[in-house]
């Protein structure tokens, strides 16, 4: 299990597609909108592989100005989570 | 794992985006300052591995091992935040196919060898080309991704031991466009802002840079000022459609090349309709016409065309003759050779000219691959210097780095073949100036330029170059036109050492391969785009018998006899060999306008931006109340012209000039090459996840929609790509991130895949001024298999 932490800036007339799209997505969890364009999310994933993928889904979708990281812990890289 | 462990790091998690935002997670009352983890992560800092935006970066170790990255929240340049790329800095130290042991040719295998035994060998066969063949013919090719002394040990061994000046690192292929334009603009190199400049620019002007995607945190700085201040506009100048492009105001699409013809247009703008800032151009800036008819560094029936050995002549002329030059470009002329509509150029020069606003370029490869590099990104000083919009905050032009340390060490320290860490290899008191330091007899130093990377790869492929040592980067892979040096390199008689952490298109064709520590494996020091430097210290400890570059210099210099060059009486310097090294390195710069601070305070600082004069870094170089180098009552003063022109800066004269090759009908589409966001490491880590389909495994063939019609080409269907060199097969992707103008196509350069490799088709034409490659612009044919 990968765990990290993410800043996803979107067009503010976008923010509510990009967070209905965001719930979609297997392992994303929204914690909270700051400023009304930047929603913080905490991923977690089996793999760093699924997270560079998902990331970069992210990063493709309609709306999204960036995605950055800020927080990134593999040291359970390979185990499955409970 | 355990329920609370997972808890705590979820909680981390969220307390690091959320400070990363501004808000303060003590008021949420979250877990997470990650510097009081209780399951046992050590945390120490480091600049990224990757861009040369150099990010900080705060790394976790756990048992011995890299477990976790965060963005470092004390670092200015990122401020707690890293890009996507942050996420390959879990994988590139933990590669399953690590070199570990050094590896030496053994009847046409390659067997693992002792370190003495791979080090005696090069030593043993460098000697022996310099006794035979003398010091042309050894050769070292070296990096920007290098630290800032394994630069400077290396400058030193090849230098000021071998008496050699063949040494050029790959930062050729990356900026030395920018670095000739600026030192013949302002006589010295590197962007005279900082990034502080985007926190106060109102105009963005990205000059064929995808900014979105090379370099994603100072994107985000631009994006949050547009988001903050909506009068803020962007404007993106480029020959395809990018996710840069799309978040822009406005979007210039011109033909290859043509940027030349739109910047004197939008120059010819600026004069015509009042936006010259007539005072700071009377005061501050000298006009120059250097020859207008230049080689491109062709080899043409085995003759170099000129470029290898060209030096330009320059000739001052007054701003009367700037205006009559300039006034040939004008708007409809541009338009006619760019495709850009006439009234899109004046609209652009107004906006870039309008006093109220302050403006800011930018710019990578798209300016600096050219085979008129040098003349554009001078195009693009003119407008900031006919505008006085240069050297204070928000205004100016800002050329960015496509490696970490390509400003730190490879420009700083001057790893170039007519480069010495102060000055140049042709100046007498330069040479003096480094023998002093260095502590060799005068007249040690070779006075004439050695081989730079394209002419280096040609001559050991001619065999004037017997021995060559790639360090840090993948030089049988980047080259233009690559085919033809792998087979030189391949030749009889051509000794080719690579060290590297990973096998590579360049250690298959090596004699020696030596396993290389990487990034935290050993204690380093880069210097980023905005001319900070940053240290890190030693994390963890490199797998098997990888050993640093600067250690692999240092020896093979002993066995060659040149051992003197790094003694030191380490007591003095902490027992360590990178502060004895940066400390004498430090004597280079110091009141020579690259003043850098005392070893231990980096150590403790997030970097520093040099001049580093009473303890104080410079955000604007050549301003008064910025640099400590400008007076009071100067206002500007761009000193390293003290002596040509009284220190003005250069306005430049340069026209515009039709590529070396160009499309025609057996070659009817313009090749582009360049990089994505994915395949900076492996394109194979999208691959394995099924459920998101719009992974791309491979390098491929992005095409316009008109020209994949015309030759009845669907998305995924494989194409084969010709130009005179080779061909590659790919598969096309129409209308994909990156949407090529008509006429354009563009693939990624990543792919090692020999039948994908982009430089079995570029072009090895090169700018005769900075020697850097063209990988932007040729010729190629594209059909369906
Ligand atoms: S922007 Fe560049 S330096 Fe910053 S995290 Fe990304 S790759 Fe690293």
């Amino acid at each position: 299990m990968v765990i990290s932490g993410l800043l996803v800036n979107t067009l503010p007339e976008k923010l509510d597609q990009v967070k209905k799209e965001l719930s979609g997505i297997r392992g994303v969890e929204i914690n909270s909108v700051v400023d009304d364009y930047r929603i913080v999310v905490v991923m977690e994933a089996e793999s760093v592989e699924r997270e560079i993928a998902v990331s970069n889904h992210i990063a493709g979708m309609d709306g999204v100005l960036s995605v950055n990281l800020a927080y990134h812990n593999f040291e359970e890289e390979g185990k499955t989570c409970n | 794992m355990q329920l609370s462990r997972r808890k705590f790091l979820k909680a981390a998690a969220a307390a690091a985006a959320l400070s990363a935002a501004g808000v303060s997670t003590d008021i949420l009352g979250l877990a997470g300052d990650a510097g009081a983890d209780p399951g046992g992560i050590r945390w120490t800092k480091a600049p990224c591995r990757f861009c040369g935006t150099g990010c900080g970066v705060m790394i976790g170790v756990k048992n011995g091992r890299i477990v976790a990255t965060r963005g470092d929240p004390q670092s200015p340049v990122n401020r707690g935040l890293n890009c996507i790329k942050g996420y390959f800095l879990a994988k590139i130290q933990y590669g399953k196919d690590r070199l570990t042991m050094p590896l030496i040719r053994k009847n046409g295998g390659m067997a693992e060898a002792s370190w003495d035994e791979a080090l005696d060998l090069i030593a043993s066969r460098y000697s022996e080309a310099l006794d035979r063949y003398g010091p042309e013919s050894v050769a070292m090719f070296g990096s920007g991704q290098w630290t800032i002394w394994e630069g400077y040990a290396a400058s030193k061994f090849v230098k000021g031991g071998m008496r050699s000046n063949n040494l050029d690192p790959n930062a050729r292929f990356c900026m030395a466009s920018a670095v000739a334009a600026f030192m013949r603009t302002f006589g010295k190199d590197e962007p005279m802002g900082c990034y502080d400049d985007f926190e106060y620019a109102d105009t963005f002007f990205t000059w064929g840079a995808n900014m979105a995607e090379m370099h994603p945190i100072l994107y985000s700085r631009l994006t949050d000022r547009k988001m903050k201040f909506i009068h803020v506009r962007h404007v993106d100048l480029g020959t395809q459609v990018t996710r840069t492009s799309s978040s822009a105001d406005i979007m210039i699409l011109f033909k290859p090349q043509t940027d030349l013809a739109v910047a004197n247009a939008m120059a010819n703008v600026l004069i015509s309709e009042g936006y010259v800032n007539e005072e700071f151009v009377s005061r501050h800036v000298a006009f120059k016409k250097g020859l207008q008819d230049l080689p491109y560094g062709l080899e043409i029936n085995g003759k170099n065309d000129g470029g290898a050995g060209f030096r330009d002549k320059a000739g001052t002329v007054d701003f009367e003759e700037y205006k009559r030059f300039v006034s040939k470009y004008t708007p409809e002329y541009a338009s006619r050779l760019s495709g850009v509509p006439a009234g899109k150029i004046v609209e652009i020069a107004r906006l870039f000219g309008d006093p109220a606003r302050k403006t800011l370029s930018l710019w990578t490869m798209g300016m600096n691959q050219h085979t008129r590099g040098v003349w554009i990104n001078h195009l693009v000083y003119n407008l900031h210097l006919l505008t006085g919009k240069i050297s204070g905050p928000g205004n100016g032009p800002f050329s960015l780095t496509g490696q970490p340390s390509a400003c730190g060490t490879a420009r700083e320290v001057g790893t170039f073949a007519h480069r010495l860490p102060r000055g140049v290899v042709m100046n007498p008191a330069h040479r003096a100036f480094a023998e002093k330091i260095w502590k060799l007899p005068p007249g040690t130093i070779n006075p004439k330029p050695g081989y730079h990377s394209v002419e280096m790869a040609r001559a050991f492929d001619r065999g004037d170059i017997k021995c060559l040592w790639v360090m840090c980067n993948n030089y049988f892979q980047a080259l233009p036109n690559v085919l033809r040096y792998r087979a030189g390199a391949k030749k009889e008689g051509r000794f080719l050492v690579v060290s590297d952490p990973y096998p590579t298109r360049s250690t298959e064709l090596a004699d020696v391969v030596l396993p290389t520590a990487m990034w935290v494996e050993k204690a380093g020091a880069y210097g980023n785009a905005e001319r900070r430097t940053q240290f890190w210290e030693k994390a963890v400890d490199p797998p098997g018998e990888s050993k640093s570059d600067l250690w692999q210099i240092i020896e093979v210099a002993k066995r060659m006899g040149y051992g003197r060059l790094f003694e030191y009486n380490l007591a003095e310097y902490d027992g360590k060999m990178e502060k004895a090294l940066f400390e004498e390195y430090r004597k280079f710069g110091k009141g020579a306008g690259k003043d850098l601070a005392p070893f231990d305070v980096y150590s403790k600082v997030r970097g520093l931006r040099w001049p580093v004069v009473d303890g104080k870094e410079t955000l604007w170089r050549y301003r008064e109340g910025y640099d400590p180098y400008v007076k009071k009552g100067q206002g500007f003063y761009f000193y390293g012209n003290k002596k040509k022109t009284g220190g003005r800066a250069n306005i430049w004269l340069c026209p515009y000039a039709p590529p070396p090759e160009q499309p025609d009908k057996e070659y009817p589409l313009w090749l582009c090459t360049g990089r994505v966001l994915e395949h900076w490491h492996s394109g194979t880590m999208t691959q394995r996840v099924p459920e998101l389909h719009r992974a791309v495994p491979e390098a491929f063939l992005s095409m316009n929609a008109d020209d994949a019609a015309g030759l009845g080409i669907k998305t995924g269907d494989r194409v084969r790509v010709r130009t005179r060199r080779g061909e590659v097969t790919l598969r096309a992707v129409i209308d994909g991130r990156n949407k090529p103008q008509k006429g354009l196509v563009f693939m990624p350069w990543f792919d090692e895949e020999t039948t994908r490799m982009a430089n079995n088709l570029t072009l090895d034409a090169y700018d005769p001024i900075s020697k850097q490659a063209d990988f932007k612009k040729c010729a190629c044919r594209v059909e369906k298999v």
